[in-house]
């Protein structure tokens, strides 16, 4: 891994949703800043917990190496 | 004069009286443009470049689906396209953003200012590096900052560049631009830019009603956007204003 802090690193603050005018505004982490339509918003967040049922997995077999 | 913003309160940058008047020497013609005309277009060739007298000019790239980013915003005094000069053309879209009067300066003329100028060439060369570090502070703005802060940014940029020019108190200044410009400007959506003017406005840091900003703590607004005026070399640094009242 590289030992620079100022690497952008993985956020371990969560984004924050937000409905606005019949849309949803998703603000962060790191400066995103999007406005999605509902559905998308739902394919989204369907896609973020897909996502993160698979790094849980990767996380316990331990098979990604954080070494490059 | 048409010249009577371009440069001032730069650092090291004023123009001497001579300068000024060669400048003005140069310039071929006054125009007055209608808002929203587009009056360069990608890849065509310049002939001469346009120094920006009354209004608000802006220069943009569309993506695929005609999706506009708005990669600068000029404001009187600005010299829009100096660098079509030694390019010849340009990569990117000019356009004026309100109704605009322009001073019009053949770049045969710009020819001759170099044979004959070598000290005002520097201050046209230093007028196009600030024109870059804008752009790396609006690199900055979209990569790095959230929406509040965008907004806040290119507020607290707008507020010094218009108080260097002459047409911003500190705390009060005429901004005629649509919430869609700002959009354009801040890569967000209208809606969310109605969202963030209703946040800036409900914390006291910034109310923007009929074209018109007014900042009551530019401080606090400038610690919301991380915004440094260093990038902008002027020579008299806005300085910290006071909190005033907004009704």
């Amino acid at each position: 891994m590289f030992p620079n802090e100022t690497l952008l690193q993985p956020s371990e603050l969560p984004g924050v949703a937000s409905a606005e005018s019949g849309l949803v505004i998703l603000e962060g982490p790191q400066g995103i800043a999007v406005t999605m339509t509902i559905e998308a918003a739902l394919a989204t967040a369907q896609s973020l917990l897909a996502a993160t049922a698979v790094a849980e997995a990767q996380n316990r077999d331990d098979s990604v190496s954080p070494e490059f | 004069m048409f010249t009577d913003r371009f440069l001032r309160d730069k650092r090291g940058a004023a123009l001497e009286p001579d300068e000024r008047a060669a400048i003005e020497a140069a310039v071929s013609e006054i125009r007055d443009i209608a808002a929203r005309t587009t009056i360069v277009r990608a890849g065509q060739p310049l002939r001469h470049s346009t120094l920006l007298v009354e209004g608000i000019m802006s220069r943009y790239i569309d993506d695929r689906e005609g999706v506009r980013q708005l990669a600068a915003v000029h404001f009187p005094g600005d010299f829009v396209d100096l660098h079509g000069f030694p390019l010849k053309v340009l990569e990117h879209d000019v356009q004026t953003t309100t109704s605009v009067r322009v001073a019009i300066v053949p770049h045969v003329a710009l020819e001759q200012i170099l044979a004959e100028r070598p000290q005002l060439i520097r201050k046209l060369w230093f007028a196009t590096l600030i024109d870059a570090a804008v752009h790396r502070a609006w690199l900055f703005r979209l990569g790095r900052l959230d929406a509040v802060g965008r907004v806040a940014h290119f507020l607290c940029e707008t507020n010094a560049r218009l108080v260097a020019a002459g047409l911003s108190d500190g705390h009060r200044f005429n901004l005629a631009l649509t919430q869609t410009d700002l959009a354009e400007i801040c890569g967000l959506t209208n809606v969310h830019v109605n969202r963030v003017m209703r946040q800036l406005r409900e914390d006291r840091l910034c109310v923007f009603r009929s074209s018109i900003v007014e900042i009551p703590d530019p401080e606090r607004l400038a610690v919301r956007g991380q915004f440094n005026p260093d990038y902008l070399y002027l020579e008299h640094p806005e300085p910290v204003m006071s909190p005033v009242e907004v009704p």
